[in-house]
């Protein structure tokens, strides 16, 4: 290309680092190509295909009926989006970093559990990757992991230990992903990304391109963030109670909780995270982290066939609310499903109860409290006080729930 | 490939359309994904500043292209009209991330925050060298540098007239060399 000088194409090069890590994925295309238009002699032509129009629609509202009845399902080839665990993918390292534990040749998620790691995807080649890879070394809030993407073993061991980087690039814990595999799993199209993963496993943010300030300032916050209470054993047979609070729920203390938007359910000290599906009346549980510090709000029944989810209350007006919203259905607020092949059953006690029996075993439960049960088998669960006596079966059947408040 | 006819028949099969017996516009816009995606690629992140972005910017034209193929078969040139499409889209969605970016600037700045990790040095000068450059002389440099396009493609791309395309991209190299010999 003789019409533009070498000085104006290196510094072009220098503009746009080309690094699509995925190829052209043409079926990405046709999903997004909405319907071509019809001519209206396809028009007549569809009149007469209506019998199996009628077919194809009844097949398709019994299968939105199975969904529904079903629930999201994860597709194992679909990448990991944020709030999904990262996926299992095997992240082989070329170079090491005992500081995190990130010591094994083979190394996944699961291993790393219990530390934020921010993973970036990188390679050798452009601008932005090594301001990347500099930004990764240069935060030590994280456990940081280069993942050299689409380049030979050898030449990410040669990135890794900073002899093709730049100048202030040095030495990070580096897996090698040459085909891409690693990407794909993570959802990565372009050079650099980050993803970075909490404490539990959990995808929280992820991002192309270089990060701006306040990315350091979020890995800081999160790795201050408590590490996630295990749930209980599976070997566990009998129903598990936690009583996840103390009667002393001073709410007027508790501040308001600011989370990035699209945060996760974020880890309470003491909490047990809890998914509940079916379509139930109750739309608040709050509970409140043992030192005080959190208040919690999960919110259910989302107004879909299946709702999952939790989330902070993020202001002191969306805490009162729920609370309000609590009080108003009788002081109780309960919901129950199943996760990891357990029924759960998370309750809100505001005020009138102080039992709370599990097939047939009394347990006792303090005023203005968060308790959360795993129960192996279904179960039948009777709340008891003052203020009455409720009953709820594990699991529940979305079909003839209660509104679960009670009031 | 062997067209599918009885499932193509079967207007309510999800993978109808995937079945259905290609026309010749569709493979072509198929093919032409395949060839140059690269090269949209680029362009398109040229343009708008993110490599996600560009790659939905992409994604969409072409897919835009497949659900016109009715209109795309009376014309002549295929390529031209999807690189309008990728750089009109591109172009209004670094409007719209910039005004949004503007908006999200007179935020205050939180406390402890360290400096924002952007270009620095040269590249900084360089970004705002490009930056600097009127819209029309910027997109007939992307596209001659970026994709290789001749002039005539550039020309029906941008809807100017060929001759316009010489005198833009001289006239944008001229404009960048010197910003970036005041920059530095």
């Amino acid at each position: 290309m003789s019409d533009i000088d070498p000085g104006i194409r290196e510094a072009l090069d220098r503009f746009v680092v080309e690094a699509p890590v995925l190829g052209p994925d043409w079926e990405d295309v046709r999903a997004r190509a909405p319907r071509p238009h019809r001519s209206r002699w396809a028009l007549a032509r569809r009149g007469a295909r209506f019998s199996v129009g009628l077919a194809g629609a009844l097949a398709l509202l019994g299968l939105i009926a199975l969904l529904i009845i079903k629930g999201p399902s994860a597709d194992d080839s679909a990448p990991a989006a944020i709030g999904d665990p990262g996926p299992a993918v095997a992240l082989p390292i070329v170079y090491p970093d005992p500081t995190y534990a990130i010591n094994e040749p083979t190394t996944t998620l699961a291993s790393l559990r219990g530390q934020v790691v921010v993973l970036g995807f990188l390679d050798d080649r452009c601008a932005d990757c090594k301001a990347a890879a500099d930004l990764l070394y240069s935060d030590p809030s994280a456990a940081r992991l280069a993942v050299a993407t689409g380049i030979p073993v050898a030449r990410a061991r040669a990135f890794a230990t900073g002899r093709t980087g730049p100048r202030a690039h040095r030495a990070i814990a580096t897996a090698s992903d040459p085909d891409g595999t690693i990407a794909r799993a993570f959802g990565v199209t372009t050079l650099p990304s980050f993803v970075v993963v909490d404490r539990g496993g959990v995808i929280v943010r992820r991002l192309s391109g270089l990060p701006d300030g306040g990315f350091g300032i979020y890995l800081a916050r999160l790795a201050k963030e408590p590490a996630p209470v295990a749930l209980p054993p599976s070997a566990e047979t009998q129903p598990h109670l936690a009583v996840l609070d103390d009667p002393a729920l001073a709410l007027a203390k508790v501040p308001s909780y600011l989370l990035p938007a699209r945060a996760p359910c974020p880890y309470v000290p003491g909490s047990l995270r809890l998914a509940a599906t079916g379509s139930h009346g109750e739309r608040f549980i709050v509970g409140r982290a043992l030192d005080g510090s959190v208040i919690q709000a999960i919110q259910m029944g989302l107004g879909r066939g299946t709702s999952l989810g939790c989330g902070a209350a993020r202001t002191a007006a969306a805490r009162d609310k729920g609370l309000r919203q609590a009080r108003s259905r009788g002081h109780l607020g309960v919901t129950s499903g199943q996760m990891a092949g357990r029924y759960t059953l998370a309750i809100l006690v505001l005020d009138g109860y102080d039992q709370i029996e599990i097939d047939g075993k009394v347990y006792p439960i303090p005023h203005n409290a968060f308790v959360g049960t795993f129960s192996e088998k279904p179960a039948i669960v009777v709340i008891r006080g003052s203020a009455g006596e409720r009953r709820v079966s594990l699991p529940e059947d979305p079909r003839r729930a209660p509104s679960g408040g009670g009031g | 490939m062997t067209p599918n006819i009885s499932a193509s028949d079967l207007g309510s099969a999800p993978d109808a359309r995937s079945a259905r017996p290609r026309d010749g516009v569709e493979s072509d816009i198929e093919s032409l994904y395949r060839a140059r995606f690269p090269q949209f690629i680029r362009v398109a992140r040229a343009i708008v500043g993110d490599g996600e972005v560009a790659r939905e910017v992409v994604q969409e034209a072409f897919a835009k292209a497949l659900a016109e193929t009715a209109s795309l078969r009376q014309r002549a040139s295929l390529e031209p009209w999807i690189w309008r499409t990728v750089v009109n889209s591109a172009r209004d969605r670094r409007r719209s991330d910039g005004s949004r970016r503007a908006r999200e600037a007179g935020a205050a700045p939180l406390e402890g925050l360290e400096a924002p990790a952007g270009p620095t040095g040269r590249d900084s000068a360089l970004f705002a060298a490009i930056a600097a450059l009127p819209e029309r002389q910027r997109h007939v440099l992307f596209l001659r540098h970026y994709a290789d396009l001749d002039y005539r493609t550039i020309a029906q791309t941008l809807a100017i007239r060929p001759g316009t395309v010489a005198a833009t991209l001289h006239a944008a190299q001229a404009s960048l060399r010197r910003r970036l010999e005041e920059g530095t």
